[in-house]
């Protein structure tokens, strides 16, 4: 399953909500809360092997599906670059 | 008696280049907001907006919002902002209960509002609320407010059913900024973080207290502690007021809060919740050069009491004492006082005594009574005469820093087909976090499934109502007169 299949259906899991818009700030429209935020970073890091530092558990990487996607694409590719 | 649209032009006079509101790379200086609120105002009367018409703000948090408030107020009406988490059905019954004359709408609430009022709204005016907002030059604006004139309408649950508005008159805002700056020691120096949305009683309290000091009020959009934390480094942040949810996530070991140095950080108030011990601990242990004050208030009351820093350790688990101007009594079940140390009802006498709830006036004079406000919520007084907050009396729980009507969500979930009763209860875990626990019974022909349950709750309810943990069972406990006994529930 690809990087934004599977954080679909994370999200559709934790919102209990369908056809969510993949740009909208969930956070912003109470879809999720901040305490929401620390589910998905177990979630990320467990399911995509990466490490998430605290300074980067901010809307602009978790806001949204597209953010999330576009976070954990760019990090994995940092980690390679790295190897 | 100044109010507060007054406090500003004071303020904007004195400093008119000075930071008044930030958000992100939004930066109003005093001279600004004070000149686009004045804009706003005559927008408003040019269109007919009146002394004592009501205007609503529906707005996620931003530096326009508070320009439209200020605008309202300077045109002699009063505000309702709003709770930007209110799905359509909340949005509609506090459009409807205030009789809103017009309406500040943000583009990312449009989506809601449009869909609450897929047919027409009867509202006669919505402004969208983004970049260039409406002007009219030239119009006269009424002179000032009187003390008892309504400033504002605070929405808030009520123990039954829909939000109900708690009127706020200026006088109110005047005394409870003027009292609470003089115990926070604030100063034009101070740069206050604003993380809850301005619909709650505390988030206005710290904006109008940043402008009668000429301070700066710093908007926070986002909770999640990487965002906060920068903000908190980059805005020189001097004083924060948040509610214990707010903290439970910074402390979490995955923030890097508690890593990190705050040598700007003065203060922390902290209100709306009981904050667990364990919590407080660390949370000190995080910033040992800041000052704590735990507070006490309900919308009804403003504030009423607050423990000063020095009484910490020595009055563990108070809320301390009363605000001046206030007096605090416990009385038991027939409104007589009890002997101090016992548990009772705590009552709330003198300044800040909301005028009563909106269009309601049967609740008005259950709770509002004697010259007192009757709060439901429990405490007892010790030989001291400091306060200490044991919980509601009336079945309302406290989630997340919101206060939540069992029945709302109950009415809520009883509309689904195959549900025939419910309780919703208040779970605590170790950590003194609450969360809403429902129990359903349904009547067998098409039960619905947990899932189904959340997303039909998610769809209607804002995020703090909708229950955490679902169960099933096949009969609820009844007291005599029928009524659900949740203390049996559990």
């Amino acid at each position: 399953m690809n990087v934004r299949a599977q954080v679909e259906r994370f999200i559709t899991e934790l919102t209990n909500a369908d056809n969510i818009d993949p740009a909208v700030n969930l956070f912003e429209n109470g879809q999720l809360t901040s305490l929401d935020a620390l589910d998905l970073v177990a979630f990320v890091e467990s399911t995509f092997e990466i490490s998430i530092q605290g300074d980067d558990i901010t809307v602009d990487n978790l806001g949204s599906i597209d953010s999330i996607v576009g976070y954990v694409e760019k990090t994995k590719q940092a980690a390679q670059a790295v190897q | 008696m100044i109010p507060t649209h007054e406090l500003l032009r004071s303020s904007a006079a004195k400093r008119p280049t000075d930071e008044a509101v930030v958000c992100g790379d939004a930066r109003l200086t005093y001279a600004e907001l004070d000149d686009r609120s004045e804009a706003v105002a005559q927008y408003l009367v040019s269109r007919g907006v009146k002394p004592g018409d009501r205007v609503g703000i529906f707005s996620s948090k931003n530096a326009e919002e508070t320009i439209a408030l200020f605008g309202i107020l300077k045109a002699g009406a009063a505000f309702v902002h709003i709770n930007p988490y209110y799905r359509e059905e909340h949005l509609r019954h506090v459009v409807d209960d205030c009789g809103l004359k017009a309406l500040f709408v943000d583009g990312s609430r449009e989506s809601i509002f449009d869909s609450a009022y897929f047919e027409r709204c009867h509202v006669d005016l919505v402004i969208p609320l983004a970049g260039k907002l409406p002007t009219a030059g030239d119009q006269a604006l009424p002179k000032t407010a009187a003390p008892d004139e309504l400033a504002a309408i605070v929405y808030t649950s009520g123990s039954t059913g829909m939000p109900k508005g708690i009127m706020v008159t200026h006088q109110i805002f005047h005394d409870a900024t003027t009292y609470s700056a003089a115990i926070l020691r604030n100063d034009p120096e101070d740069r206050l973080i604003s993380v809850t949305p301005l619909s709650f009683d505390g988030a206005l309290s710290q904006l109008f207290t940043a402008i009668l000091v000429g301070g700066t009020l710093v908007q926070q959009p986002s909770a999640l502690p990487g965002d906060v934390v920068t903000t908190l480094l980059a805005e020189r942040v001097t004083g924060i007021h948040a509610m214990p949810s707010f903290w439970r996530t910074l402390l979490h070991p995955r923030s890097s809060f508690p890593a990190e140095r705050f040598p700007s950080l003065r203060y922390v108030s902290i209100i709306g919740e009981a904050m667990p011990d364990k919590m407080l601990g660390q949370l000190r242990s995080v910033l040992p050069a800041c000052e704590f004050f735990l507070m006490y208030g309900t919308t009804e009351a403003f504030r009423s009491t607050y423990l000063p820093p020095h009484d910490l350790d020595r009055k563990k688990g108070s809320v301390g004492i009363p605000f001046p101007g206030v007096e605090i009594s416990i009385v038991d079940d027939d409104g007589n006082p009890v002997d101090p140390s016992e548990v009772g009802t705590i009552v709330h006498r003198g300044s800040f005594v909301s005028p009563g709830y909106w269009n309601d006036p049967c609740h008005t004079q259950s709770t509002f009574r004697d010259g007192g406000l009757f709060t439901g919520d429990l405490g007892r007084l010790d030989e001291e005469g400091y306060l200490y907050f044991l919980g509601r009396s009336d079945g309302l729980i406290k989630t997340m820093g919101f206060r939540v009507s069992p029945e709302e969500v109950e009415s809520c979930l009883c509309e689904m087909t195959g549900v025939s009763e419910s309780a919703v209860v208040g779970i605590t875990d170790t950590d003194g976090a609450t969360t809403l626990k429902a129990i359903l019974v349904c009547d067998g022909s098409s039960p619905p499934s947990e899932r189904e349950v959340r997303l039909h709750c998610r769809e209607r309810l804002p995020h703090y109502l909708v229950p955490t943990s679902i169960e099933f069972r096949s009969a609820l406990p009844r007291t005599a007169t029928g009524k659900t006994r949740r203390a049996a529930v559990h």
